[in-house]
């Protein structure tokens, strides 16, 4: 008999001869005196091999225990269940259980009827007879019955096992086969998709005209002069509103009065020096006018970049493979161009509304100085003559402050200048954003497909061959799995068919030897008298056991070898069709 | 170029150049020349009502055009009126104008605040010149601005001091009164004193009188003693030091 992996049974199971009765001879060995029993352990099966569990268990009631196998976190123990799980022992747990207790009848009836027949003095010590006792010929007969029905069970079960393996076996077949069906088919997609793509790129070799456009005026020197240019324009145009709106700290401002008074000298720089220390000294302003300012910019090279696109792409002027494409950058651009419009708006009406009011917060800060001023003054009234220190103090806080005076005083002259000039400033601040615009107008390049980039649908196409391949994936593994099974079932059945739970028959005819002697001791017993003393005991019991029926083995199942035969075609399909499709997800980079 | 970059860019390129251009400009002016020597002008103000109108006008003319046309950044200025400048603080004023950032190099913010300083100082002449007070003075005390001013002379570290007396050189206090007849103190009185350690220490300090007269014997007598006795205090005065009417604040100097 040929295994799954090629090898005979006899190799794999050299101990056990194939033919039934030489097993019956081979695996038990009766003699008058010593029975050699051969222990049933199929290789590889766990189930009969594993450890037993030699904890004592604890006495309890059956309650608790049913009540701990209820709740979820005793599980019961894994080792158990794998223990039972197909073996031999599993088929014949039960019958065994039902053998020990049908012999614990016979045993029970066995004493009840030597009680009774020692209770009436029979039989009588003194004569003997010729034939058996009638109440040993039934205790004979029970157990005759008893040992048939163990054996029928026994021989019962293993078949119903045998015929449900060989049932999940054909189970298990047809999934490897609707397993190997879908990966032809799979297959088969996948290929039409190839071909597709195959197709698709040779009509893009056709369609492959360049779409996009290059700047106007190429040159980054171009660019980055004006954008420099523009920012340093514009900043110098907005930094004196923030310096106005944003007042410095005292001594801030002191400082910064000193240094731009440190900065006026016959230099040539000096104009240039002033302005530079009064900036970097209005730190606060200096940033937010920077960042407003290239905001600005921004916003405007934005809106000059994003109106070449809408202007230059044309979805009409495009072919049709690249009609996708110019519609998504159109909108992605005329979403900036949008975003742009109103960030352009919200900042030049920023600083419009701040322009049109810096003269009143100017003159606010004249004002403040003023009464400042009036307050010093009114108190240096009240310094007592000889109080010279007071009064020098007081002499230089009058000096400052009409200092700072003069400085706001200025600032609001400045600031009402700025306000005066509120609209030309506007239009001043509107074209250069204007130019910011024509900058980003003139200098943006759009390169929507260099001819070099490949059929939209292919993009798809990738996408549905990956999905494809990822279904094939599941269905190896579905189909490997179902193949494993169907493995292990035709060896489970193998197993059951050259196994032998019914080579035990001795053990349990030992078991039913005993029932008769059994009778015959406690009679003796509960008469007083030795059992040898009673003549009617003088012959061996007539127990006579249907030993032939349990050293027969089981039939092979009727379909089992035409199901192994279809299982290797089967698996031999699968092996082909796994090799043939393209499972791995790169391989749909290389389409 | 992406429009991240292109704003990057441009930061940094506005920034490092506003930057730059600020601290270049602000930078030094090559190797700094040495420190000039500055002054400490102790001023000792005789307000008494043995003065006339015209001599404390000369006084006032003089201590302005001291504070305009002598004093420079680093340089002390103190104010004693020559009464009760010994026993209270409300009747003297010291302050200094603030030396200059860059040694030897005044800078438009060191002249800034020498103008504040002369100004402030213009102010508190004009208010220890007030004539409302003036009237209400009748004692003065050389004895005890001598010492006070002394005792300033010590603390000018590194400044020249140079005592400039704006008064008559009459001492009229309750212990002695040199109007009157006898109230000259001899030389011994000097000698005395000397040699008991009580004059007060005024060497290395330039002593000038303004506003005492010479004319008559019992003026030479004062300039004598005056001499004699600071002198004997470790300085100098010279004749030519000790004048009437001094027209100019820079004929001031030892």
């Amino acid at each position: 008999m040929e295994t799954n992996n090629g090898g005979s049974q006899r190799e794999l199971d050299h101990t056990r001869p194939r033919n039934p009765a030489d097993e019956a001879l081979s695996r038990t060995t009766a003699t008058n005196t010593t029975r050699r029993i051969e222990l049933e352990v199929p290789l590889g099966s766990f189930a009969e091999v594993a450890p037993v569990d030699f904890r004592v268990r604890k006495t309890g009631s059956r309650l608790r225990d049913a009540l701990k196998r209820l709740l979820p976190w005793n599980k019961p123990a894994s080792v158990d269940d794998a223990t039972d799980a197909g073996g031999i022992h599993e088929i014949t747990k039960a019958t065994d259980s039902w053998f020990d207790r049908e012999v614990a009848i016979l045993e029970r009836d066995a004493r009840s009827l030597a009680a009774d027949w020692a209770g009436k003095g029979l039989p009588r010590h003194d004569v003997a007879r010729s034939a058996p006792l009638e109440v040993e010929q039934f205790l004979a007969g029970r157990c005759a019955e008893t040992f048939r029905q163990w054996v029928d069970r026994v021989r019962v079960k293993m078949r119903d096992r045998i015929a449900r393996e060989a049932q999940s076996i054909g189970g298990y077949v047809g999934e490897l086969r609707a397993s190997t069906t879908r990966i032809e088919r799979l297959e088969s997609e996948i290929a039409g998709i190839d071909r597709r793509v195959q197709e698709l790129r040779a009509e893009t070799k056709e369609d492959a005209a360049r779409v996009g456009f290059e700047p106007i005026f190429p040159s980054w020197l171009f660019f980055w002069f004006f954008a420099i240019a523009l920012t340093i324009v514009e900043f110098f145009a907005n930094f004196p509103v923030f310096r106005l709106l944003l007042p410095m700290k005292p001594a801030l401002a002191k400082a910064a009065e000193d240094a731009a008074q440190d900065a006026v000298s016959a230099d040539w720089w000096a104009g240039l020096a002033l302005q530079m220390k009064e900036i970097v000294l209005h730190a606060d302003a200096l940033f937010v006018a920077l960042i407003a300012v290239l905001f600005l910019i921004l916003f405007g090279k934005t809106i000059g970049g994003s109106g070449r696109v809408l202007v230059a792409l044309k979805t009409a002027d495009q072919p049709l493979a690249a009609t996708t494409t110019v519609r998504s950058h159109r909108r992605q651009h005329l979403a900036a161009l949008i975003g742009s419009l109103i960030g352009v708006s919200a900042v030049l009406t920023f600083l419009y509304l701040s322009r049109g009011s810096i003269a009143s917060v100017a003159a606010a800060r004249v004002s403040a100085d003023s009464l400042e001023l009036r307050r010093l003054k009114s108190e240096a009234q009240l310094i007592p003559p000889g109080d010279l220190g007071a009064m020098a103090r007081s002499a230089a806080a009058i000096r400052d402050e009409m200092r700072t005076l003069e400085i706001h005083r200025d600032d609001r002259a400045y600031a009402t200048t700025v306000q005066n000039n509120n609209t030309p400033l506007f239009f001043l601040n509107l074209g250069l954003v204007f130019g910011a615009a024509v900058l980003g107008f003139l200098t943006y390049r759009q390169i929507v497909r260099d001819g070099k980039t490949e059929h939209p649908a292919i993009v798809q196409l990738r996408a549905d061959r990956r999905s494809l391949q990822a279904h094939a994936q599941s269905a190896v593994r579905a189909g490997r799995a179902a193949e494993s099974q169907a493995r292990a079932g035709i060896g489970r059945v193998e197993h059951l068919m050259t196994a032998s739970p019914l080579a035990e028959w001795v053990a349990k005819a030992d078991r039913l030897d005993v029932v008769i002697p059994l009778f015959r001791g406690e009679n003796a017993r509960l008469r007083h008298i030795d059992p040898a003393s009673i003549l009617a005991f003088a012959e061996k019991p007539a127990l006579s056991l249907p030993t032939l029926e349990a050293e027969r083995g089981f039939p092979e199942p009727t379909d089992f070898a035409r199901l192994k035969e279809e299982f290797d075609v089967t698996r031999r399909d699968f092996g082909a069709a796994v090799a043939r499709i393209p499972i791995n997800s790169s391989d749909a980079n290389s389409i | 170029m992406g429009a991240m970059t292109w704003t990057r860019l441009a930061l940094s390129i506005a920034s490092s150049g506003l930057v730059s251009s600020a601290l270049a400009c602000g930078g030094s002016a090559g190797a700094k020349p040495p420190s000039p020597a500055t002054n400490q002008f102790i001023v000792g103000i005789d307000l008494s009502a043995s003065r006339s109108v015209e001599a404390l006008r000369d006084s006032r003319r003089l201590l302005d055009d001291l504070v305009e046309s002598r004093l420079h950044n680093g340089d002390e200025l103190v104010l004693l009126e020559m009464y009760g400048s010994s026993d209270t603080g409300d009747h003297q004023w010291i302050d200094s104008v603030p030396r200059a950032r860059t040694p030897g190099v005044l800078t438009p913010t060191d002249r800034r605040r020498l103008d504040d300083f002369k100004a402030v100082a213009h102010q508190i002449v004009g208010a220890m010149f007030d004539p409302n007070r003036v009237r209400r003075i009748d004692n003065t005390d050389v004895f005890a601005t001598i010492s006070r001013a002394a005792d300033y002379a010590k603390a000018a570290r590194d400044r020249r001091p140079t005592l400039i007396l704006l008064s008559d050189m009459e001492n009229s206090t309750g212990e002695m009164r040199m109007e009157r007849s006898g109230g000259i103190p001899s030389p011994e009185w000097i000698e005395v004193r000397r040699t008991a350690n009580r004059l007060p220490d005024m060497h290395g300090v330039c002593v000038l009188v303004a506003g005492a007269a010479s004319k008559t014997q019992r003026e030479a007598m004062i300039r004598d003693f005056w001499v004699r006795y600071l002198a004997a205090a470790g300085t100098t005065l010279a004749a030519t030091n000790y004048r009437a009417f001094v027209p100019d604040a820079m004929e001031l100097r030892c």
